[in-house]
């Protein structure tokens, strides 16, 4: 079977002609940001550290299986937060006229894309490591239940407030369009 | 319609309620507490039960007091097109849902409510938690007014919406007739009980008897698995027979547990369509009522096992834009219904379905290495591992999940498609029943695209769309068709006018 390599038989519309959401220009987010991942992964990766070596320690009649998996864990924990570091370069976000995208992931790459007629309401948020680096999270809630809510961080507080702004804006325009 | 003015008065539910209320604190206690109750029967001797029995029916005694006065203080009213709930024992609170927020309103009797003529009515609303309300027991008729009364205020509004003029133009309010697309007969039902998943039954039985098990163990010290160990490594003969009893009676146990599981739950379905809404009625003893407005509706499923195949019938379901956050079931079921009945269903919700023209995707052969890796291989070693250090040699049998994660792997991809039309997506796939997945493409609320570094060596990536009432995920996809298909549903999304619910 050879493979399709057309998304329809019957192209009604030109589909190469449309606005390809490969070819966007990602903004980066805040170089701040970077270490707020680390400090956070930083912090995550202390407590799986600290507590399984705390198991080792308590239960000798683990090892030597106990140091194996203390080891491992350790690991993990490391490769955590270095793939959390270089993760930050691959953030980024977009805005076209109709949607907004958010690209993430070093190794696994994901790209989200919600159209402003559907979202349903936006966010402002601040952690307590990303208020001491003056950094705000915009969230965008879409109908399609969390795994779909937009999410991103990063950004100066009156970046993300602008940003929110246009979007529900833009949102509200398109909805009395329907 | 004239708004019967008590509905605007404060008024308590009927005071069959507090009967209900009993009898649902009854079966909370039993529910909870049946093995503890059943070993102070068995053993009434045992001290420890009896103090835990007094400890137990203190705490529900006191709890159905509670209840009671709580019934009493309990109001329910309309207000400035508002449903308002005033209650509280000790502390007062009013909960108010306005009429634009209701998503459902839902009736459902039990036995004692068809008895007693009542029904319990469940409002369901949109977005925020806990603002959900149900009202325990209602007269049937006031009931009906209050439903009647709500809906026909959102109709009101949904007109009011559509022609912004100044006038308001007359409401008419259209009784339409209700068209019945199906009804289960008992023979029906009888197929639907023998095509179930029994193997779900059965280990849920096994799970059950596990922590019945484990409750004796605790309670009465008596060592259960210690005696299950005894038998089962003692392998007389008299074991063997036992195992060779058991085996069928456990599974012949589990065929009924379904059977009368099903026809219970699905006794007398009757799949209506009414106007612009979808209602579902069914249940032996507790009269079930579903409804779902076809604006809401937003994935549409079909399902079919080798077993269900024999007699030609299919599940259905059909999910409406829901708080996902809820974790409640808003879906329809049907249960089952050949595939006439699927097309019509279709046809009356998505009458242009039958004229699209889809084209296929398969997924990239790839995902049976990552399937055989994940589901057999890694599991096999591991077993293996076991096996080995245990001796022992039954435990060999579990490495038997390799060549079956093989089987599986090799099913799946050869049935899994994503059909793609101008309007509409399709997923289908399968190991070894059916199962179609449709969405209409404007509903779609976000687009992801997921890539591994195993995907993109291979040019493939994972397309996930997702509405408000569920999603397809389709990996392993051609990079390029995932990427077109992304670009055409957002390019479709975003011109589209009409409102996605």
């Amino acid at each position: 079977m050879s493979p399709i390599n057309e998304l329809f038989t019957n192209d009604q519309i030109d589909l190469q002609g449309l606005p390809d959401a490969e070819q966007l220009e990602m903004i980066p987010l805040e170089p701040a940001y970077k270490t707020v991942r680390y400090i956070s992964a930083a912090l995550i990766a202390f407590v799986i550290i600290t507590a399984s070596w705390a198991i080792v320690m308590f239960q000798p009649d683990l090892a030597p299986y106990g140091y194996i998996g203390a080891g491992l864990m350790t690991l993990i924990a490391w490769w955590m937060v270095v793939y959390n570091g270089l993760a930050f370069h691959y953030m980024g976000y977009a805005i076209r006229e109709k949607d907004i995208t958010y690209k993430s992931g070093w190794l696994w790459k994901s790209m989200t894309t919600v159209p402003f007629n559907r979202v349903q309401h936006c966010d402002l948020r601040q952690g307590i490591i990303d208020r001491r680096f003056g950094l705000s999270k915009l969230t965008i809630y879409t109908a399609g239940g969390q795994s779909t809510d937009l999410m991103i961080p990063g950004l100066l507080p009156e970046t993300a407030e602008k940003l929110k702004t246009f979007i529900l804006r833009s949102t509200e325009q398109s909805i009395e369009n329907e | 319609m004239e708004p019967s003015s008590h509905l605007y008065q404060p008024q308590r539910q009927s005071p069959k309620a507090v009967l209900l209320i009993l009898l649902k604190y009854l079966r909370i206690i039993v529910r909870q507490m049946w093995p503890i109750l059943l070993i102070v029967l068995i053993n009434p001797t045992n001290g420890k039960g009896i103090i835990i029995t007094v400890i137990a029916f203190g705490i529900a005694l006191i709890s159905l007091i509670y209840s009671l006065v709580a019934y009493t203080r309990y109001y329910f009213f309309i207000e400035n097109n508002e449903l308002c709930v005033r209650s509280g024992v000790f502390r007062k609170t009013v909960l108010n849902v306005p009429f634009d927020r209701i998503q459902s309103i839902d009736f459902k009797r039990n036995l004692v409510h068809q008895f007693l003529n009542v029904v319990s009515v469940q409002v369901d609303t949109a977005g925020s938690k806990g603002s959900e309300l149900e009202l325990d027991a209602i007269e049937l008729e006031r009931a009906e007014e209050l439903r009647e009364f709500i809906l026909a205020y959102k109709q009101a509004r949904k007109t009011v919406a559509t022609y912004s003029d100044t006038f308001l133009p007359p409401i008419p309010i259209v009784q339409e007739t209700p068209e019945l697309i199906l009804a289960l007969s008992p023979k029906d039902l009888m197929k639907i009980g023998i095509s179930e998943n029994h193997l779900r039954t059965a280990a849920i039985i096994f799970a059950f008897f596990l922590g019945l098990a484990d409750d004796i163990d605790q309670l009465l010290g008596w060592d259960v698995y210690g005696q299950l160990e005894n038998t089962t490594t003692a392998m007389s003969l008299f074991g063997l027979l036992a195992t060779l009893v058991a085996i069928p009676l456990f599974i012949v146990i589990s065929f009924t547990i379904t059977l009368i599981r099903t026809v219970l739950k699905y006794y007398g379905l009757k799949f209506w369509r009414e106007g612009k809404s979808y209602k579902v009625v069914s249940g032996l003893f507790t009269r079930n009522e579903k409804s779902i407005q076809k604006s809401k509706i937003q994935v549409i499923r079909w399902v079919t096992s080798p077993l269900k195949r024999l007699f030609g019938i299919y599940q259905m379901n059909i999910y409406q834009a829901a708080n996902v956050d809820q974790n409640k079931d808003k879906s329809l079921v049907i249960p089952g219904c050949y595939k006439e009945q699927v097309d019509h269903t279709l046809d009356t919700i998505v009458p242009e379905f039958k004229h699209a023209v889809f084209t296929s995707h398969r997924m990239h052969p790839a995902i049976v290495r990552l399937m055989v890796v994940v589901f057999g291989f890694i599991p096999a070693v591991l077993f293996g591992l076991m096996a080995w250090y245990n001796e022992g040699m039954m435990q060999w049998l579990l490495t038997l999940v390799f060549p079956l994660a093989i089987l599986m792997g090799y099913l799946y991809q050869r049935k899994r498609r994503l059909k793609i039309d101008p309007d509409f997506m399709i997923s289908e796939g399968g190991i070894f029943g059916n199962s179609s997945k449709l969405i209409e493409i404007y509903k779609i609320q976000s687009v992801q695209i997921h890539s591994s570094p195993m995907q993109r060596r291979r040019g493939l990536t994972s397309l996930h769309v997702y509405t408000a009432g569920g999603e397809i995920a389709f990996p392993y996809l051609n990079e390029k068709i995932a990427r077109q298909a992304r670009d055409y549903i957002l390019y479709r999304v975003e011109k589209e006018e009409k409102s996605w619910m």
